[in-house]
């Protein structure tokens, strides 16, 4: 079943259109990357997703609900989103910065989602912690959880291992491989290409607003793709662990 | 963080220190006498009346005055996501008194009334202000510039209407200092009643402004319709601040002290900050206003000026130190 629809969408900023006419249908419960070079659009294609952006015409549509008709909370308890950069540069602690996910849901009794946010995400341990006192691997994990708690299943993050070491890269693309495992369809954009391959299913490529390539992350990477996309030459490597070959650049 | 108790430990020593500054003053009042006269008691001279009719109205005034900026300057922290941001830095107390000013000056004073030829020169500048920094996406540092260029521009304005208009000269001056020497029980009412309002206003709002201190990609995928949300909460409080200056003129500094001592003490979630952030507010204030009645021998100083010496260190602090993280 489709989880995302994306029609014949015009748009971008006031000045700047970024999307003609874009049309995209992504399905649920997969890893999708979301990739291309800087000022391709990927962020700004999360904004439309979330509503922080409005098209000029054409329509994003979750679970076949035109999300222009939603209203912002009913949005939010519909998807969860990690922003680039994303910090908690305030001394909250690890339970209010991940409570902070259940705002949506007005008076509700929310312990039990912030709970089992905070257990996906491992980091229950760390609940009475001040979020500036927690390395930037386990801030990740915070405002993943705190995404998690909004008890959406499709979740948008925009470079969320941008400034990690390879330990902490590692870990959170284990954890969102395996919340997609449990059925979350997880929209993630990335500009590694190896953290691409090994663990998205499907990769969507953009280029200056248009999409490029998009279908099984194996079938989408190819040496003509890097070379239009990036100018870069590239070639396969074998991985035994993967036991499938990878491109990687060409230094 | 020191978090429970410390509501009560405020409200307790904001009523001791009412009770010191009635005692202080020109006209030496004992405390037994003080507490006499206050529980009903005859005592001989005009103590009665100084206590009653002059020093209890200001005392309250500058309370509530106080409690108001505290809660301004909270919601003005977090909606603009700058623990410097206070209406005084930015110019909304400026923009209240140059409307007053205004509104002397063409005449309609008598018609408008000084709270709201207040309100709406502090709303003007906060939607000025909150235009400039949302539009070009500004820094913090570009937020303050554009609230110091609005001080500047504010005050020449000021400065132009009093040589226009000399005989007014003393009033808006007035404004350009703060005092609390005209302090009535009427507005004491009127304070204590904006106070209420905008406190009750913030607290059922308090988990919409703790989200506003996440970035606002994340706060709207989170729920919140930022940019609405922003501008109601700081009309709310550029429009209680109005009320202070329309009544007491500029004070600054304390909306900025009084949530970042607080927060330090409390940290940032806003349904443990705002109550002691107003309540220290209200001590603030106060004790600045005592020490200005009582620091001369004869006569007294405008508060503005203590406010400033207490709030600029901390400024200078603030900016020295770059970014700053909320507790």
């Amino acid at each position: 079943m489709d989880s995302l629809k994306i029609h014949l969408l015009t748009g971008g900023y006031e000045k700047h259109q970024i999307f003609h006419e874009l049309d995209l249908t992504l399905p649920k419960g997969k890893f999708i990357a979301l990739t291309g070079p800087n000022g391709s659009g990927k962020s700004t294609l999360l904004k439309f997703l979330y509503k922080q952006l409005k098209p000029e015409s054409g329509a994003v549509y979750i679970d076949g609900q035109d999300i222009q008709h939603l209203k912002q909370k009913e949005l939010a308890t519909k998807l969860g989103f990690v922003a680039q950069n994303g910090k908690l540069d305030y001394a909250f602690t690890v339970h209010e910065a991940v409570s902070m996910g259940r705002y949506a849901y007005d008076g509700e009794d929310n312990g039990h989602a912030i709970e089992a946010a905070m257990e996906s995400c491992d980091i229950l341990h760390l609940q009475h912690k001040t979020v500036t006192e927690l390395s930037g691997g386990e801030v990740q994990r915070v405002l993943l959880a705190r995404a998690l708690s909004q008890d959406g299943r499709l979740l948008l993050l925009d470079e969320p291992v941008n400034h990690l070491d390879v330990r902490h890269q590692r870990a959170m693309m284990g954890l969102l491989t395996e919340l997609v495992k449990k059925g979350y369809t997880v929209i993630c954009v990335l500009h590694d290409m190896l953290l691409v391959q090994v663990y998205s299913q499907l990769a969507l490529v953009l280029k200056e607003g248009k999409i490029v390539s998009y279908g099984p992350t194996e079938e989408v990477f190819t040496d003509d793709l890097l070379n239009e996309v990036y100018h870069i030459k590239a070639h396969q490597v074998y991985d035994g662990e993967l036991d499938r070959k990878i491109w990687l650049p060409t230094w | 963080m020191m978090k429970k108790g410390l509501s009560a430990t405020l409200a307790l020593c904001s009523m001791l220190l009412m009770l010191l500054s009635l005692t202080l003053g020109p006209s030496k009042i004992s405390l037994a006498n003080t507490i006499a006269i206050l529980t009903g008691q005859e005592v001989g001279g005009n103590q009665g009346y100084i206590i009653w009719q002059l020093r209890l109205p200001r005392i309250l005034a500058s309370f509530f005055s106080g409690a108001i900026l505290g809660c301004a300057g909270t919601v003005f922290q977090a909606a603009l996501r700058n623990p410097m941001a206070d209406p005084f830095i930015l110019g909304i107390s400026s923009g209240a008194s140059f409307g007053v000013a205004l509104a002397l000056f063409i005449g309609i004073a008598p018609l408008l009334g000084f709270p709201l030829s207040a309100l709406i020169g502090a709303n003007l500048t906060t939607l000025f202000i909150v235009g400039m920094s949302l539009k070009r996406k500004s820094s913090d540092t570009t937020l303050l510039l554009t609230g110091v260029a609005v001080n500047y521009i504010l005050s020449a304005a000021m400065t132009l209407l009093m040589f226009l208009h000399r005989e007014q000269y003393q009033r808006i001056l007035y404004w350009t200092l703060g005092s609390f020497s005209t302090s009535t029980y009427a507005q004491v009412i009127i304070l204590s009643i904006t106070f209420l309002l905008l406190f009750i206003l913030l607290r059922a709002n308090h988990q919409t402004m703790d989200m506003l201190l996440l970035d606002e990609a994340s706060a709207h995928a989170g729920g919140l319709a930022v940019g609405k949300t922003r501008l109601l909460l700081l009309l709310a409080g550029s429009a209680a601040s109005a009320i202070c200056v329309s009544y007491f003129g500029v004070i600054g500094f304390i909306g900025l002290m009084a949530p970042h001592v607080t927060r330090l003490l409390v940290g940032p979630k806003h349904s443990r900050l705002l109550l002691p952030a107003s309540l220290f507010g209200g001590f603030l204030l106060l004790a600045s206003d005592t020490v200005a009645r009582v620091m001369l021998p004869t006569g007294e100083l405008p508060v503005g000026i203590i406010t400033s010496l207490l709030g600029v260190p901390l400024f200078i602090y603030l900016l020295r130190k770059g970014r700053y993280r909320y507790g």
